[in-house]
């Protein structure tokens, strides 16, 4: 909202400059959102007559005029193309300054030019440049122009919060400023002089929707002039940044910003009879608003109408049926209050948004139309020379009653953390022109006025008052409560220590937008079943993941065509919809990572082994132990089939809680990966299911595992098997064959290549033998060597290595 | 004296003048390769033996024996020096270091832990919610009026294949879903994801990152507000900073006001960070609507609390000196190497 400082003093006297009023409504109530500094350029015109215009001998463009400016008659060149003679125009003599620049007696193609006849933008009135400003009759000859319009003023942008429809006007504004100076709030006056001829001759107002148009009143106003307005009017309106049209529209537009009541002026001879009535359209019915877009209405739509048609979109545009024209001579003003969700939703179907709609639709002052009315028909006659009709046509079948609501100041006390005593209350309330009666010794019954509609409870005064006492004057509190009973809810600790451990591990942890390619998500896993957005800004962003692998991929893409191979990232987030680990519907919170490049970084004396599942599997169980979960996690094998290697682990549920491998390389390469990539993903919850049982620390059994004091036997061992020998059955085989004296048992060599046969490999076992009573001797462990041995050679195509 | 003779010494003088100017270890080696190799000079000579006069040859003999073992102890002796030198040399403690791959926690979790355990210091909890949410806790609970702007379809990420939720566009419904289920006294704070439909820019991004604060009990003022919001920014900006705060319009809270924090990069001069006012805007707060309160069957005649919001990537643009919200979704590493450690 755009207010004019110098219209803002004629509604309440301050000495405060500019910015300091600014600071004041910023910690009252609305934020500046930007200031402009106007500057006109008036200062040491005069008005002057075009005695003689002549064609320049030398341009064809330019006119040598002889200006008569009172006492003197000038030569001046003029481009204008409306510089013709008799016309009384605005002149700038030599040695005014207009701004920065200085006017100056100069020779303009040969021909001496003593100042300059100037148009409204070189006034700084307006962005009009068409042509030099032409005065009417009411100026004379060598008048000084200094006081015609102000040469300076301030333009304060205000962000006007959405319940704060009353502060969209000069008056709204001005009634804050009062409040905060305690200064005198000054109306304009809505006095008119009217003829005898009463109004209502001439108009009838039906309301045939009262719940969607409450209120229609209607003043008619003969005999007017359509012409642009004055010129303060013109260089007001431009500096709010409305663009003058004439004066009919221009006071319309006026009385909006000086009240904030949406008008609107028909041309009276264009409405059937003067016919008002107020209805719903009909399904399917057309409309050409005032912008010459046509629209079908519902019947939802209101309809200002005559009895023969449409004539406007009731609080949103005029029709072009009965728009005011350069020949309209009589008009129709209406001054009407509509239902706000009414108008909002007329709005937004036809895709409307104007300046009357958004006061409307937030809620207009229905107390309002007579005195909006008023003043624009006094302003048409002022200026536009009409005859106003004596009074208005009121169709306000329901009254719309003021509301009562009460505040307790303890009340308020207590909710700011401060004494309010009622003395204060009141006067604060008063001050905002919310009017309290003291009942009792702790009540205050306000009756709120019905431009401050937003006010229904005890703690929206509440807020009033705290407003006006000012929130920097609320104290500050040093202490506060303790709430004993706060807790943690175990998840949150889960989170923070998996990212930690994954960090230790050297991930990187990134963090991506929740919404993502839907494409994507398919191109992973056509399985997957993410929410789509409706309404999404970009295919990037159209489906809420169900995955975090692709948007990880995505990542993993990017940062290899940045030229960084090595890459280990990690991400933690919500997903939703159906995912990887096939488990569809609510929202899980997953952690999954991406690794390509070396498992360990080459150096100048390595060259690096590439990842590779074993690496895989190293992380999950760091991870694991991390969590405090299980030391060697039992994965199973089950993959799915956008991996060519991989493992898996179900939950504490039975499902897939973990899903970890090799991507196939068509996957990959649908991410423009072209290198190995390992992902993995899962669900922290159904993983670890977090213990909230304070009895037992988090993966800390009751108690421990007695260790040996006595030293350990060891022995190597190793066979030559078949590939189709899976590590994991042989290394079972050994634990089972060993009994309770094989404390471990690790896979300390695996060779394959010549002298072995192509389908076969050599597997060393390295078994640490250890009791917890006494020394094991080797007579002891031979003989469970042996059985190892012999449980091992048990296997199909297993033997001994000699 | 015989020739051979003559040619014996020549080849001893030969030999310890190439001796004395060798150079390193392979030099050596190609020395004993050259004289005492299988094939080397002097191993040649004892082919002569028997081509020379008898007279002759068990003075020669004796010669090239000794020219022989003069010359495998120099060249040992020559190998030992060298070893030693090595030795004195000692390993080269500037070799570039071995280091596994570097972890990194992501620059706007490093903010929120540390915004986190603020908060956790004066007795908060964290609290989450899903991302995805229902109507009802986004903005119905949070007494958002049926025409606010942000229950529009063009602000909000509605679902197409799931009717009636959206991406929240605020982490306000995890106030909701907390007192729900439980009663106060309630000290929660609560991070997470929020969604708008916002075009990205330097200073926009649709998806970004917010923190909820909500404390509900018998006697909560706006007084504590201020006074828990002031001191939250000191911890995270320093002990000098002071705040404000201003009247603003939110639907879930009245009284409202957005809160300002003294720039902590000039102390409220002015500077390039705080566009030169001397404030930063860091977000809403208020006192919890009764309507809020009444949504979740808490009696707001009994209970008051108040609320506030605040932007973990406006947090972490501030203490990073970051100034595109973009790089924080971008996920390069090469930034993301650059935060490191605690904050």
């Amino acid at each position: 909202m755009k207010v004019s400082v110098n219209w803002l003093r004629s509604f309440v006297e301050f000495d405060e400059t500019p910015e300091q009023i600014a600071e004041r409504i910023t910690f009252g109530a609305f934020e500046l959102e930007g200031v402009e500094k106007i500057q006109r350029h008036l200062r040491g015109l005069v008005a002057g007559k075009i005695l003689e215009s002549k064609k320049h001998p030398k341009a064809d463009k330019l006119t040598v005029t002889k200006v008569d400016v009172g006492g003197e008659v000038l030569t001046i060149v003029c481009g204008a193309p409306n510089c013709r003679e008799g016309l009384l125009v605005p002149v700038a003599k030599p040695g005014v300054k207009l701004g920065e620049t200085t006017v100056e007696s100069r020779e303009i193609r040969g021909v001496a030019s003593q100042g300059m006849i100037l148009s409204e933008r070189e006034m700084g009135l307006t962005d009009d440049h068409s042509g030099v400003l032409v005065f009417d009759d009411s100026m004379s000859v060598g008048q000084k122009l200094d006081d015609l319009v102000a040469d300076e003023d301030t333009i304060l942008d205000f962000e006007i919060t959405v319940n704060r429809p009353d502060a969209l006007s000069h008056l709204g504004i001005a009634r804050e400023v009062a409040a905060y100076l305690r200064k005198p709030l000054h109306l304009p006056s809505f006095d008119v002089q009217e003829v005898k001829q009463p109004a209502s001759d001439r108009v009838r107002v039906e309301i045939a929707a009262p719940e969607q148009g409450p209120r229609y009143l209607a003043r008619v106003v003969e005999g007017a002039s359509v012409q642009a307005s004055p010129l303060w009017m013109r260089a007001l309106l431009h500096s709010l940044g409305q663009r003058p049209i004439n004066n009919i529209v221009d006071i319309t537009n006026y009385v909006l910003f000086e009240l904030g009541h949406p008008l609107h002026a028909f041309d009276y001879h264009l409405v059937k009879d003067g016919h008002i009535v107020v209805r719903l359209a009909e399904d399917g019915e057309l409309f050409v608003t005032l912008d010459g877009r046509k629209h079908t209405l519902t019947a939802e739509d209101l309809l200002i109408a005559d009895p023969e048609k449409g004539i406007a979109l009731a609080g949103v545009m005029g029709g072009a049926n009965s728009e005011v024209g350069t020949d309209t001579r009589d008009i129709l003003i209406e001054a009407a209050y509509f239902d706000p969700p009414s108008v909002r939703r007329t709005s937004k179907r036809h895709d409307l948004p104007t300046e009357a709609s958004r006061r409307f639709e937030r809620g207009a002052d229905p107390s309002m139309p007579p005195n909006a009315a008023a003043r624009c028909a006094e302003l048409i006659r002022k200026y536009a020379d009409g005859k106003v009709l004596k009074g208005a046509v009121d169709g306000y079948p329901n009254p719309i009653e003021h509301r009562r609501v009460s505040v307790r100041p303890s009340r308020a006390s207590l909710l700011l953390g401060m004494n309010i005593s009622p003395e204060q209350a009141k006067e604060s309330l008063d001050a905002l022109s919310l009017p309290a009666e003291k009942e009792g010794k702790d009540k205050l019954n306000v009756t709120v006025p019905t431009f401050r509609m937003d006010i229904e409870r005890e703690v929206d005064l509440i807020e009033e008052i705290a407003r006006i006492v000012g929130y920097e004057n609320v104290p500050t509190a040093q202490t506060s409560h303790v709430a004993l009973q706060a807790r943690q809810d175990p998840r949150e600790e889960l989170y923070d220590t998996a990212i930690d451990l994954m960090a230790g591990m050297g991930f990187k942890e990134i963090i991506l937008p929740a919404m993502t390619s839907g494409k994507d998500q398919g191109a992973f896993d056509g399985g997957l079943e993410p929410f789509e957005i409706d309404r999404s800004i970009s295919p990037e962003m159209s489906a809420y993941r169900a995955s975090l692998v692709p948007g990880l991929l995505r990542t993993v893409e990017r940062n290899l065509n940045a030229g960084v191979d090595d890459l280990r990232l990690v991400e933690t987030g919500q997903v939703g919809g159906k995912g990887w680990l096939g488990v569809d519907g609510g929202q899980r919170q997953h952690l999954a990572f991406a690794v390509t490049g070396h498992a360990r970084p080459p150096s100048y004396d390595s060259s690096g082994k590439p990842v590779d599942l074993p690496f895989i599997k190293g992380v999950i169980a760091s991870l694991s132990r991390g969590l405090s979960l299980d030391k060697f996690p039992d994965f199973d094998y089950d993959i799915p089939g956008n991996l060519q290697q991989g493992i898996a682990l179900k939950g504490q549920d039975g499902a897939a809680a973990l899903i970890a491998g090799q991507l196939q390389q068509n996957v990959a390469a649908a991410f423009g990966i072209e290198a190995p990539v390992f992902v993995c993903e899962l669900d922290l919850e159904r993983w670890t299911a977090p213990e909230t049982d304070r009895l037992k620390r988090p993966g800390s059994p009751r108690g421990y595992k007695a260790f040996s004091r006595f030293p350990a036997n060891t022995r190597d061992v190793a066979f030559i098997a078949p590939r189709s020998v899976r590590f994991d059955q042989l290394i079972g085989t050994i634990r089972e064959a060993g009994g309770e004296l094989l404390e471990q048992v690790s896979l300390f060599d695996l060779y394959e290549g010549k002298p072995l046969e192509r389908d076969q490999r050599s597997l060393a076992f390295r078994l640490v033998f250890r009791a917890t009573d006494r020394t094991l001797a080797d007579e002891e462990v031979e003989p469970i060597v042996q059985k190892v041995v012999g449980a091992a050679k048990k296997i199909s195509g297993v033997r001994l290595r000699s | 004296m015989h020739e051979s003779l003559v040619e014996l010494r020549q080849i001893r003088k030969d030999f310890e003048k190439e001796a004395s100017t060798v150079a390193g270890r392979s030099d050596v080696e190609l020395l004993r390769v050259r004289y005492i190799g299988r094939k080397g000079i002097i191993s040649n000579l004892f082919k002569n033996i028997s081509t020379l006069p008898p007279d002759l040859r068990g003075q020669y003999g004796k010669e090239l024996n000794e020219l022989k073992n003069d010359a495998a102890a120099k060249i040992e002796s020559l190998l030992a020096s060298g070893e030693e030198a090595a030795e004195a040399a000692g390993f080269d403690p500037t070799l570039p270091l071995r280091m596994d791959f570097e972890g990194s926690l992501h620059p706007l979790t490093l903010i929120e832990r540390e915004a986190k355990r603020i908060f956790q210091r004066m007795g908060f909890s964290i609290e989450r919610g899903p991302e995805v949410e229902d109507v009802w806790h986004n903005f119905d609970a949070l007494n958002t009026p049926e025409w606010h702007p942000s229950r529009d379809t063009s602000d909000s990420f509605y679902l197409a294949n799931k009717t009636g939720f959206l991406l929240r566009t605020e982490t306000s419904p995890i106030q909701i879903r907390v007192l729900e289920n439980s009663q106060p006294p309630v000290r929660i704070v609560g991070p997470g994801r929020v969604f708008r439909n916002d075009k990205p820019d330097a200073t926009h991004h649709p998806s970004f990152t917010q923190m909820e604060g909500l404390y509900v009990d018998r006697g909560v003022t706006f007084a504590d507000l201020k006074g828990t919001v002031l001191e939250f920014y000191r911890q995270m900006f320093g002990s000098d900073v002071r705040t404000r705060f201003r009247p603003h319009f939110f639907p879930f809270t009245e009284p409202s006001a957005e809160v300002d924090v003294s720039c902590p990069f000039c102390g409220g001069e002015g500077c390039r960070i705080c566009k030169n006012s001397g404030w930063i805007e860091m977000g809403g707060s208020g006192m919890v609507d009764p309507n809020v309160l009444e949504a979740v069957h808490i009696d707001s005649e009994e209970f008051t609390g108040w609320a506030f919001g605040l932007g973990i990537e406006r947090l972490a643009m501030l203490l990073y000196d970051v100034d595109d919200i973009r790089l924080f979704y971008e996920n390069d590493v090469r930034f993301l190497a650059q935060f490191g450690g605690r904050r």
